[in-house]
């Protein structure tokens, strides 16, 4: 007997970072193929890389996303900072906390509510949410505003900031800025409080997938920069183990390597840090979270978005805090001196763990690098929930499963376009 | 407030003839210049003032260079961002909208061919045909903001080039 074949494929996910397409396969009621297809072309950032000042290395990689430009450049710094033996002060890590909760904010306000939110409320796009929620979305781009004037503050704009160099800033802040600052940030809280009661009522369907999750260790607060990794399987190790303990793939449909960590799928991002950080949360958005029931491990990947929540509250609460006692006079930076050696860093971008590792000359070129981004990390992850939640797809017809595949792929707000920045292109047949 | 929002990137060639078109009139009276690479700053500009000229390098029909002078009727609705690193115009109009912001909109649209052509070098900066239109997108911004009793001095604002 010859099994009826199923293909369901979704051309372009929409509301995504990039581009990517999806496609599952089923003979009989066996789903044989779940491809999270990601057609982005490479982008060989790890080749160029090659010959160029390893000082040069926050600003070239911040060009690999337009959203998460600041952790690229924080996960360079930190790697380069490694190779070197730079040790930066630690009101210049402060400085880096504030700023990178200004990414934070921006990056999960736009997902929760203008590509996110959407799926929930069975609307299209943002302008059909604005339309039946115009005060969600209106308090939703206040909040991602008050992101990008931390951005802007401390970087020199919002989008691929100029100030940020290895061994700190080019440029200390100014006190009247960083004032005004922390009070809209503070102004910004309760608006996320009511968007996250708001989310915590929407219908968030049931999807169980246990893998793996790392993140970077909370040894200095919730998870964010750091010297180790942390695992949901009670695992802890310097992040250079990550070079020999994570082994990448490449794969038919996909121009994002695949990520194993100690050979099996991991998820990295806010589902992974709310369950090994939860304990150095802001203490409002615990109280919060216990009240709207999102307590750890949250391993349903729909409730991402009130995780997402929480870390905007955490985010503001820590960045006003942070505004008030950043240091405006003082050594912008440490002195660094370029010289030959290897190092690994790891940050916390908003979509998950990123690391860098770089080898440099006696110069400091750079003469190898490595980049692994969150996406590409949460690939095999996101592709095993398409197949837990195969059963529900089968059912559904084609524009459902459709639908309901684009979400679990949405729940992790991959960003496509970073995921697809690797250093060889292998063609076949060619 | 009439508001200037010139809309683009500098590092994509002829994109960026919005902010160089907005530039040439940041210093008119009575007018408000914005420029930004996210259409996004459209939302907030339609939320704050009263009437917003929208300024940007358009795909269409016409030569690269051809100034067109566009109501918000006459775009495309159904272009969308392929990314979620820019909004796309008719995204932002329609946020916009949902929101009840009520400015008036106007787009001077500079046609552009290709912005970055796969076989060419990356170019910062405008191409000839684009850069010979500046002047006239310039004019039809003025056109568009000072008082239609004063259509000479216009002309002659527009005729000196500013900035362009």
């Amino acid at each position: 007997v010859i099994p009826e074949i199923r293909e369901i494929r979704v051309g372009c996910v929409a509301r995504v970072e990039g581009q990517g397409a999806l496609r599952l396969r089923w003979e009989g009621d066996e789903l044989v193929d779940v491809n999270l297809r990601i057609f982005e072309p490479p982008r060989f950032f790890e080749g160029f890389l090659r010959g160029r000042s390893c000082l040069d290395a926050p600003d070239l990689t911040s060009r690999i996303c337009g959203i998460c430009p600041l952790a690229y450049q924080f996960t360079a710094c930190a790697a380069v900072e490694d190779a070197l033996g730079v040790t930066v002060l630690p009101e210049l890590l402060d400085l880096r906390r504030l700023m990178y909760a200004g990414e934070w904010i921006e990056s999960h306000v736009l997902h929760m509510v203008l590509l996110h939110a959407p799926d929930f409320l069975g609307l299209d796009d943002v302008a059909d949410v604005a339309r039946a929620h115009p005060d969600r979305v209106r308090d939703a781009l206040r909040v991602k505003k008050a992101g990008n004037a931390i951005m802007a503050t401390l970087g020199g704009r919002a989008i691929h900031p100029i100030n940020v160099r290895v061994g700190g800033f080019h440029k200390l802040p100014d006190r009247d800025a960083l004032d005004a600052l922390a009070d809209e940030l503070e102004a910004c809280r309760p608006l996320v409080v009511g968007l996250l009661r708001w989310a915590a009522g929407f219908d968030h369907p049931e999807l169980r997938h246990d893998v793996a999750r790392a993140c970077v260790a909370p040894d200095a607060g919730y998870p964010l920069l750091g010297a180790r990794i942390a695992t949901s399987t009670g695992q802890a190790f310097p992040v250079d183990a990550l070079a020999t303990r994570v082994v990448e793939e490449q794969v038919p449909w996909s121009n994002a390597l695949h990520a194993r960590l100690d050979g099996a799928p991991y998820l990295t991002g806010p589902l992974a840090r709310f369950e090994l950080g939860f304990d150095r949360l802001d203490g409002d958005a615990r109280a919060l979270a216990a009240e709207l029931g999102v307590v750890p491990p949250v391993r349903n990947p729909f409730r991402s978005i009130l995780v997402r929540g929480l870390e905007v509250l955490h985010a503001l609460g820590t960045a006003a805090r942070l505004a008030r006692h950043a240091p405006v006079d003082g050594p912008p930076a440490v002195p660094v001196v370029p010289r030959a050696g290897a190092g690994w860093g790891a940050t916390e971008a908003p979509r998950g763990l990123l690391w860098h590792g770089y080898e440099l000359d006696d110069e400091g070129t750079i003469t190898a690098a490595r980049i692994v981004p969150p996406t590409s990390q949460n690939q095999l992850a996101i592709e095993g929930e398409l197949r837990a939640i195969g059963p529900r797809l089968r059912e559904a017809d084609d524009a459902a499963a459709r639908r309901l595949a684009e979400r679990v792929v949405r729940n992790h707000d991959p960003c496509i376009s970073c995921s697809t920045h690797f250093l060889t292109l292998t063609r076949e047949g060619a | 407030v009439i508001r200037v929002l010139g809309l683009g990137e500098p590092a994509r060639g002829d994109d960026v003839v919005g902010p160089v078109v907005a530039e040439a009139v940041r210093a008119d009276p009575g007018v408000d210049v914005v420029i930004a690479r996210d259409a996004l700053a459209l939302v907030d500009a339609l939320l704050d003032a009263d009437h917003v000229v929208l300024v940007d390098a358009v795909l269409a029909d016409p030569a690269p260079g051809t100034v067109l002078t566009l109501t918000e009727d006459r775009l495309d609705r159904d272009v969308r961002a392929v990314s979620t690193h820019v909004t796309a115009v008719p995204t932002a109009i329609a946020l916009a909208r949902a929101l009840g912001a009520t400015a008036r909109l106007d787009v001077v649209g500079v046609v552009v061919g290709v912005l970055v052509a796969p076989e060419a070098e990356p170019r910062v900066g405008l191409s000839d045909a684009v850069r010979a239109a500046v002047p006239a997108a310039v004019a039809a911004v003025r056109a568009l903001v000072e008082p239609p009793e004063a259509p000479t001095t216009l002309v002659d604002g527009a005729r000196s080039g500013t900035g362009a």
